[in-house]
């Protein structure tokens, strides 16, 4: 049961018909792991840890810098140099103090990603480059465990709710290894309320698939913000896949 | 025979392949993703697959980000 500081403060979202009372408890008993808490994790963050989510892992190992504070909109000025992680979880945790969150300052590598992401009912690829976006897609793959992959440059952005076990292609199937990515010193930028837009669309595709509720797995979709358009795609398997075409994946 | 290409009529030729196309716009063919008619095309298969009339291709920049 909620207590009744909780049926106060998030009144607005059992409000809803297909939240409720047993909507809420089952945010409350989810555990949501999010990889990266740059622009992406700071928007997905405070609206999951507003929305009530159990449990928040938050997985960087960066240091705040000036250049951040333009769309990071979770730290301060004077927490430069600082790490993201436990200054993101003291911010979350002023927000909504009834929330458990798990600061990890590390980098997801090949080593530590399985035990990042064990026992996570959704996963949240927040990165900024493509080597972390193949480790945590092979990752739930292995764990079986559902993602949603965001990005965002320049004014366009990307977001892909993929789970292992839905027939549709992975994140490799869209990008597989040898894609190029514009390096990060040749990037062009990035307006500021994209990643906004972005993390908050992932954070809200994350409370549907805590609620059970319809998600179209594996399309990908783009947004522009010059047109203010979306657009969308569906991703089949790619036979010759290299991180999904295995004993774990299930073919189409 | 006209095609689209990210919202913008082209000509190309009746049997112009998706990687032909992609030679033709003198893209990065590591650095996008491609669709047609919205259903992602893998790399593996722009060679062989064979745009037709009226089909609406997109080609999708990586975005890499975060």
């Amino acid at each position: 049961m909620l207590s009744d500081q909780e049926f106060l403060r998030y009144g607005a979202s059992t409000a809803l018909e297909n939240v409720g009372e047993q909507g809420q408890l089952k945010l409350k008993h989810a555990r949501i792991t999010i990889i990266g808490l740059g622009g992406l994790g700071c928007a997905a963050s405070q609206y999951l840890a507003a929305t009530g989510i159990g449990e928040l892992a938050l997985v960087d190992n960066d240091s705040i810098q000036l250049s951040n504070l333009q769309r990071q909109v979770l730290y301060t000025t004077g927490q430069l140099k600082t790490p993201k992680a436990t200054n993101a979880a003291a911010s979350l945790s002023a927000l909504n103090h009834e929330i458990a969150i798990k600061p990890r300052i590390q980098r997801a590598d090949a080593k530590n990603i399985d035990e990042l992401i064990a026992g996570s009912d959704v996963v949240l690829d927040c990165t900024d480059n493509l080597a972390s976006r193949w480790l945590i897609n092979q990752a739930c793959y292995r764990a079986e465990t559902a993602f949603v992959m965001g990005a965002a440059e320049g004014w366009q952005g990307q977001v892909m709710s993929l789970h292992p076990n839905a027939p549709h292609g992975c994140y490799a199937c869209l990008y597989p290894p040898g894609t190029e990515e514009r390096p990060a010193c040749e990037r062009t930028g990035v307006i500021s309320p994209l990643v906004g837009i972005i993390g908050a669309t992932q954070a809200l595709r994350a409370i549907r698939i805590i609620l059970g509720e319809y998600i179209d797995w594996g399309v990908l979709h783009t947004f522009d913000g010059n047109m203010m358009q979306w657009s969308e795609y569906s991703l089949p398997v790619s036979s010759n896949c290299s991180h999904c075409q295995g004993e774990i994946c299930k073919s189409q | 025979m006209q095609i689209a290409v990210n919202n913008q009529e082209c000509e190309v030729a009746d049997d112009a392949t998706v990687s032909a196309l992609i030679q033709q716009q003198g893209i990065n063919a590591q650095a996008i993703a491609v669709a047609v008619n919205q259903k992602i095309i893998h790399r593996e298969s722009w060679s062989e697959y064979h745009v037709n009339e009226g089909d609406r291709v997109d080609i999708v920049t990586v975005v890499a980000g975060g």
